[in-house]
């Protein structure tokens, strides 16, 4: 008996050793480690790295490399490089207006196995619903974004006009920008001055606030129908108002790209710029620039409909380091690197704790910071995100065309009707 | 002369075994050929027939693609824009070049240095001269309207206008081409024997039919090259509507080439790409055949009129 007990015990013995090896192995394991490489865009250089410097020197096993293109090729970036089926990235920053896109062709992975319910509550809802896809989480937000009007004091002073209010109540309509910017010109008497450019001219995220402040969108419900939406009479009457600045009233500048924008403003040569709040960050370095800022305006017979939507971040489904990839996204999104992340690029946060703070913190009474007050008001009342379409990528390649032929004085309703025919052909491949 | 005849039919067998040297030798590039030249429009032809579903799961759809494409008004626009852009820019560039060429085939100092300038153009990649082209003909801070103002002339929208934007694409291809396609017709002409000309002379024939009845004819088959390679690079022409003008404004540059490239790189519909590819590829290989054809008819009555002149 004493001998059976004594087998057992070794039995049992060696069991549980084996058991403490297991876990140990499986912990090994599960623990981040190897090489994973993020794909991003250089704009967002900085702060992206700094989130990564902060990452790897927390786990020193791991090394992240971090492959990025302008903004402006990154969507094309993504296409060649995720619809090759490519095995090279891990981690891929997501426009909002493209998760579902990169869902439905299957380029990024479903993250509802690794976020539980209360991790996704940590964010703001609405940006959690843009990150799914028919009912599956794809891609957490990492920020928020939102859009402002900003002024160039120096210049409203040389014509004697008052500052503009920061109250979002007492916003500026887009008639009572022209008049100013046409009274500031006419006072200043220099060519190379003009009243208002929008930082992403020609691109939708900026200029679809017009028609959306009218009332108008550029799909129907279905997200796949733009005949009668893209061409309603709204949609032409506030292109109209676009081409009417660039070839009537003159006010704002032709031939400049999204690259120029934010440097006329800063050399002085802009009244008006509408920008994205993260701005204020560089505005207040630039030396010898006194600026202000108001809230996103609108069409006097219109509503507010202020420019917002978010980043994400997915796991791409050729990883082949899923488990450190995953560990990576949490820690960008929900953890400490999220915070390095919006301080370094002064981002509008994503996460309920964040947003709080904007309410709650004393130092978002002051400028500039208090553009983040005015943020979370615009976020809670005004925002109107861009479409939500399977073919946003095919979208905003076609209409930011049509912009800019709408800029350079090509008849409203002849560039409509066109991308209206344009768009009807690739929404083929989704209908 | 029966050992010589042994010794020579003792070599034969020899002749007819299968010698590898040469086919290794041309292995490697048949290689790199078949790789990157044959195996892409064979896998293009392949990936049209098939589109692009959930998942990117990939399925069979027959002729879908190209019928979805024929009935497409962008298909038919780009299809106009290529034709008109390719017939007028080959032609000014072959005849352009011809002129170049017969001037520049002279021997002194003067014209060598000049062909040298004029070859410039050709050493500078597409890519820079796009960029600088684009500076000269921007609408707003270009030079040419600088200039333009500056003799107090109506400034011009250029690259902004749909009525000009093509001309300054064809512009830009003119100014590295012209010099490119000289060069080989230059060699042409320097391989024509000076004494067909001193003969002509001494025929009293003039410069007209000099050019006609001897230059030209005889310059054929450098002619034939550069026309025909010549209209497949203006069919596939590229990279100043990607950095130039995009396809715009209002799509008035929006060759086929280039809406391949929108359909399979910012729209990531590969299939309609590939459709698209290959109808290119089609309409290259008609145009080349044509051209062929046309130049072999020619050759038989060139030499019934050489030889209806010898009996003359």
């Amino acid at each position: 008996m004493k001998k059976n007990t004594g087998k057992l015990m070794g039995a049992l013995l060696i069991l549980v050793m084996l058991t403490g090896m297991l876990s140990l192995g499986a912990a090994a394991e599960s623990a981040p480690s190897g090489t994973i490489t993020v794909l991003s865009f250089t704009e967002y250089h900085a702060a992206v790295q700094a989130a990564i410097d902060a990452y790897t020197a927390l786990n020193p096993n791991v090394t992240v490399n971090l492959e990025e293109y302008p903004y402006a090729e990154y969507n094309d970036a993504v296409t060649i490089k995720l619809g090759s089926q490519s095995q090279d990235f891990d981690v891929v920053m997501t426009d909002a207006t493209m998760v579902s896109s990169y869902a439905y062709r299957g380029w990024i992975s479903s993250m509802d196995a690794y976020f539980t319910q209360d991790e996704k509550a940590l964010f703001a809802s609405a940006l959690v619903k843009t990150g799914a896809f028919e009912g599956q989480f794809m891609a957490p937000p990492l920020c928020n974004s939102c859009q402002a009007l900003f002024y160039n004091k120096d210049l409203l002073d040389a014509a004697g006009i008052a500052y503009p209010s920061q109250n979002p109540a007492k916003r500026l309509t887009w008639e009572e920008i022209v008049t100013m910017s046409q009274q500031v010109m006419e006072s200043l008497n220099d060519k190379t001055i003009y009243g208002l450019t929008f930082e992403q001219v020609d691109r939708p995220y900026q200029i679809l606030p017009l028609p959306n402040s009218l009332g108008a969108t550029a799909f129907g419900e279905d997200g796949l129908t733009v005949d009668g939406y893209l061409n309603s009479d709204n949609f032409k009457k506030a292109m109209q108002w676009y081409s009417d600045i660039h070839n009537v009233a003159n006010i704002s500048p032709k031939g400049t790209t999204a690259a120029d924008s934010n440097g006329l403003f800063m050399a002085g040569k802009i009244v008006f710029l509408t920008g994205n709040i993260f701005n204020y960050n560089t505005f207040g370095k630039t030396e010898g620039l006194n600026w202000g800022y108001t809230a996103f305006p609108y069409f006097a017979d219109g509503a507010a409909a202020t420019p917002t939507d978010s980043w994400h971040v997915g796991l791409s489904s050729g990883s082949q380091n899923v488990p450190t990839a995953v560990d990576f996204i949490k820690y960008f999104t929900l953890g400490e690197g999220n915070s390095i992340f919006l301080e370094t690029r002064g981002a509008f946060a994503a996460t309920i704790s964040a947003l709080e703070k904007y309410s709650s913190d004393a130092k978002y009474d002051e400028f500039p910071l208090s553009i983040f007050r005015l943020a979370s008001y615009e976020a809670q009342n005004t925002a109107f995100p861009r479409p939500s379409t399977l073919a946003y990528g095919e979208f905003e390649t076609i209409i930011g065309s049509t912009f800019s032929d709408i800029r350079n004085g090509v008849d409203v309703t002849e560039a409509l009707d066109s991308a209206v025919s344009q768009l009807d052909t690739q929404l083929t491949m989704y209908q | 002369m029966i050992r010589q005849a042994q010794s020579g039919n003792a070599r034969i067998p020899k002749r007819r075994g299968i010698r590898l040297e040469p086919y290794l030798l041309l292995l490697p590039s048949i290689l790199l050929i078949g790789i990157f030249k044959i195996y892409p429009i064979f896998y293009s032809l392949a990936e049209s027939f098939v589109k692009s579903a959930r998942g990117g799961v990939l399925r069979f759809v027959g002729l879908d693609n190209y019928l979805s494409l024929f009935s497409e008004p962008t298909f038919a626009h780009s299809l106009g824009i290529t034709v008109w852009f390719c017939a007028v820019t080959t032609v000014l560039q072959v005849v352009l070049a011809i002129v170049l060429a017969l001037f520049l085939n002279r021997r002194s100092k003067a014209v060598r240095m000049a062909r040298t300038l004029i070859y410039i153009p050709v050493s500078v990649s597409m890519v820079i001269a796009c960029t600088v082209w684009n500076l000269f003909f921007s609408a707003s801070t270009g030079i040419i309207n600088t200039v333009l103002s500056s003799l107090g002339l109506r400034e011009q929208p250029f690259l902004t206008s749909r009525d000009q934007a093509l001309y300054v694409i064809m512009f830009v291809c003119c100014w590295k081409g012209i010099p490119y396609w000289m060069m080989f017709l230059l060699a042409g002409l320097q391989n024509i024997n000076a004494s067909v000309y001193e003969a002509a002379k001494l025929d009293g024939a003039g410069f007209w039919t000099t050019l006609f009845r001897i230059t030209l004819p005889m310059l054929k088959n450098s002619l034939v090259f550069v026309i025909i390679s010549d209209t497949l690079i203006n069919v596939f022409m590229f990279v100043p509507v990607y950095l130039l003008t995009d396809g715009g404004p209002s799509m008035s540059t929006d060759t086929l080439m280039y809406e391949a490239y929108r359909s399979a790189f910012s729209y990531g519909n590969y299939p309609r790409a590939y459709a698209l590819v290959t109808v290119m590829m089609i309409i290259a290989i008609v145009i080349a055949a044509v051209q062929m054809a046309i130049t072999r008819d020619n050759e038989p009555r060139a030499a019934r009129r050489v030889k209806g002149g010898a009996r003359a």
